[in-house]
C-alpha cells in the first residue's frame, strides 16, 4: 500500500463511511440511478456524471480514470459503427453520423454515471435485511475468512492450496453460530450527520427531471 | 428422473442453505483472485468466480442453488460497487441464464455423459448470449450484431478452460471429497428433493 | 483458435475422458460462431437510406422505421421509413409530385424534391435476385 495517494483515499473513505448510513446511502444511490435513467437532456445526465465522478471520488473507493475512459470511448465508437443521421465526417471507412454520435455520448454517460453512483452509495457494511440477506452476510463471513488465508495462494499449485484454504474454513463454517454479527436490525440507526446531505440530493436529483 | 441418474446430489442437512453460503464465499475470493492475475486480452476473462456454481450442479437442491447465484451477482455487485449499474444487470441475466442452462442439462444428462466441460462451455455461451442482447438494447445499440461471434467464440474459450479446471479440481480436491463422503451425505438416496 | 482449444481439452489432464454430450455441445458452440461470423460478417453490407440537401448528408438504416425532417431550400421535407421502404412523406413544394411517388427500397433507386432540393436514394450491393426483380 506504498502507493500515492492510497493515504489520502483511505482518509477520504472513512470520512465517507463515518458520514453516511450505508442503508440510507443505498436507497439515496437507488433513487439517484432512477432518476438517472428517467433524465431528459443529454445535459442533465453529463451533470449527473460529473456529479456522481465527484461523489465517487469522495467516498474513498478504487477509480480508475483510463478505464472509464476507455470504457466510455468503446461505447461511442461501437455506436458510430452503424451510422444514424447527419454525416459530420468520414475518416477512413468510418462515418462519423450525428445521431449516432449522440446515442453513443449519452449511453457512455449513462453506463458511467451509474457505475459512479453505485461506487459512492454502496459499502461493503451494507446489510440487506429478510432471509436473503442473512444468507448474503453468512457469504461475506465465510469471505472475510477465506480472505484471512488469501497470502497461502501461490500460481503455482493454485488448485492445491485453494483447496487447502477449503478445508481449513469450511469446517469452522459449517458449525459455527456465530451469526449475532451479521444482523440487518430492521431499525433505523441513529441519524448521521450525512442525513441532511442526502435528502438534498435526492430533493435537488428529483426536482432536475421537471428542468427541460 | 432419479431413475436415470447415475448419481445422487448429497443430503444436506440445512437444504444445502450453509454449503452455499460458503460456495458464495469461495465465488467472492475466486473474483479477487482472478482481479489479480494478468489477463492476455482485456475481455478475455475466465470467469473463475463460475466454479463454485458449476460445482454446484451437482451437490444443491435447487432453491439453493438460485440463491446462490443471485447472492452471487448482488454480493460481487456490491464488493465491487456496481449494484446500481448495467454491469450488475448484464451480470445477473448472463448468470441466471447459465445457471438456468446448466441446471436443466445436468437434470438430462449426468456425469458419465456430460461433464463439467460441456456444461460450462454451455453456461458460459448462454451467458454470453444474453449479455450481448442486453448489451444492444442498453450500451451498443445495433453494433452489438457485430461483437456476438466474438462473445460466442469468447464464451467458448473461456468455457472450455474454465470448464477442464473445475473437472480437474473436482477430481483431485481432498475438500469436495470431504463434502461428498460427510456423515450426512453418505446415507442420500436417489430420492433428492427434486 | 476454438478448434485448437478443443483438442487442448481432448488431451486432457490425468484421465480426463470427453463425453458424448460434451462433444455435441463444443460443435454446436462452435458451429453457432461459425454461423454467426459468417452472418455478421460474411453477407453484403445491409443496404441504407441516404439523403441530400445542401452540402449536408444524412445516413440511415432502412431496418429501423423512423420519421426524419430535412431542410431544404423552401422549408422541411418529411421523409418515412416504414418496413424497410423510404418515401417523401411530405414537402413544401407546389406539385408534390415528388409525395405521389413510389417508396423506394433497392440499391439504386431514388426519389427526389427538386424544388426543395431534397434527394433520396438506396445505397448498398445490388442484390442479384431476378424472380424479385421480375414480380416488381
Amino acid at each position: 500500500m506504498s502507493r500515492p495517494g492510497a493515504a489520502g483515499r483511505a482518509a477520504r473513505r472513512e470520512r465517507w463511511e463515518g458520514a453516511f448510513d450505508p442503508a440510507r446511502l443505498a436507497m439515496t444511490g437507488v433513487l439517484l440511478s432512477v432518476v438517472l435513467l428517467f433524465q431528459p437532456t443529454l445535459y442533465g445526465r453529463l451533470a449527473m456524471l460529473a456529479a456522481a465522478a465527484a461523489a465517487a471520488w469522495a467516498s474513498g473507493r478504487r477509480l480508475s480514470p483510463i478505464t472509464t475512459v476507455v470504457v466510455m470511448a468503446g461505447i461511442v465508437a461501437a455506436n458510430l459503427l452503424v451510422p444514424i443521421g447527419r454525416r459530420l465526417a468520414t475518416i477512413g471507412p468510418l462515418v462519423i453520423t450525428e445521431t449516432a454520435l449522440l446515442t453513443g455520448i449519452e449511453k457512455a454517460v449513462t453506463f458511467e454515471a451509474l457505475m459512479f453512483i453505485s461506487k459512492a452509495c454502496l459499502g461493503p457494511s451494507l446489510r440487506l435485511p429478510g432471509r436473503f440477506g442473512s444468507f448474503f452476510a453468512d457469504a461475506l463471513r465465510g469471505y472475510d475468512r477465506i480472505l484471512e488465508r488469501k497470502g497461502s495462494v501461490k500460481l503455482e499449485g493454485f488448485m492445491k492450496s485453494i483447496d487447502e484454504i477449503l478445508i481449513s474454513v469450511y469446517d469452522g463454517f459449517q458449525s459455527g453460530g456465530d451469526r449475532a454479527d451479521t444482523g440487518y436490525r430492521g431499525r433505523p440507526t441513529s441519524p448521521r450527520r450525512g442525513d441532511p446531505a442526502l435528502a438534498a440530493v435526492a430533493l435537488a436529483a428529483a426536482a432536475s427531471l421537471l428542468i427541460r | 428422473m432419479s431413475s436415470t441418474r447415475s448419481y445422487a446430489r448429497p443430503a444436506l442437512p440445512d437444504g444445502g442453505r450453509r454449503l452455499a453460503a460458503f460456495l458464495a464465499a469461495l465465488a467472492f475470493f475466486l473474483s479477487t483472485v482472478e482481479y489479480m492475475l494478468p489477463r492476455p486480452v482485456p475481455f478475455m476473462r475466465l470467469g473463475l468466480a463460475n466454479l463454485p456454481l458449476l460445482l454446484a450442479v451437482d451437490l444443491l437442491p435447487f432453491g439453493s442453488y438460485i440463491a446462490l447465484a443471485l447472492v452471487k451477482v448482488v454480493g460481487m455487485s456490491v464488493l465491487t460497487g456496481s449494484l446500481f449499474s448495467y454491469v450488475a444487470l448484464f451480470s445477473l441475466a448472463g448468470t441466471l441464464a447459465s445457471a438456468l442452462v446448466m441446471r436443466g442439462l445436468r437434470a438430462l444428462a449426468g456425469p458419465r455423459s456430460l461433464s463439467y466441460v460441456g456444461l460450462c462451455v454451455a453456461g458460459a455461451v448462454s451467458s454470453n448470449l444474453a449479455q450481448v442482447a442486453l448489451a444492444r438494447v442498453f450500451v451498443f445499440g445495433d453494433s452489438a450484431r457485430f461483437m456476438a461471434p466474438a462473445f460466442v467464440g469468447l464464451g467458448l474459450a473461456s468455457g472450455l478452460a474454465l470448464g477442464a479446471f473445475t473437472q480437474a479440481f473436482a477430481s483431485k480436491s481432498a475438500w469436495l471429497a470431504g463434502i461428498l463422503s460427510s456423515p450426512s451425505a453418505a446415507g442420500a438416496s436417489a430420492g433428492g428433493a427434486e | 483458435m476454438p478448434l485448437i482449444r478443443r483438442a487442448g481439452a481432448r488431451g486432457g489432464r490425468g484421465g480426463f475422458k470427453v463425453r458424448w454430450l460434451d462433444a455435441l455441445i463444443v460443435a454446436l458452440s462452435a458451429a453457432l460462431f461459425v454461423c454467426l461470423a459468417v452472418s455478421v460478417y460474411g453477407g453484403p453490407p445491409s443496404s441504407v437510406l441516404v439523403i441530400t440537401s445542401g452540402g449536408d448528408e444524412w445516413i440511415y438504416q432502412l431496418n429501423q422505421d423512423r420519421v426524419i425532417e430535412v431542410p431544404g431550400l423552401i422549408g422541411v421535407s418529411i421523409v418515412g421509413i416504414h418496413d424497410g421502404e423510404a418515401h417523401i412523406d411530405d414537402s413544401p413544394c407546389a406539385n408534390r409530385t415528388c409525395v405521389a411517388s413510389q417508396p423506394i427500397r433497392r440499391p439504386g433507386e431514388w426519389a427526389a424534391c427538386l424544388p426543395n432540393g431534397v434527394f433520396i436514394r438506396i445505397e448498398g450491393e445490388e442484390i442479384q435476385d431476378e424472380f424479385d426483380a421480375f414480380v416488381r
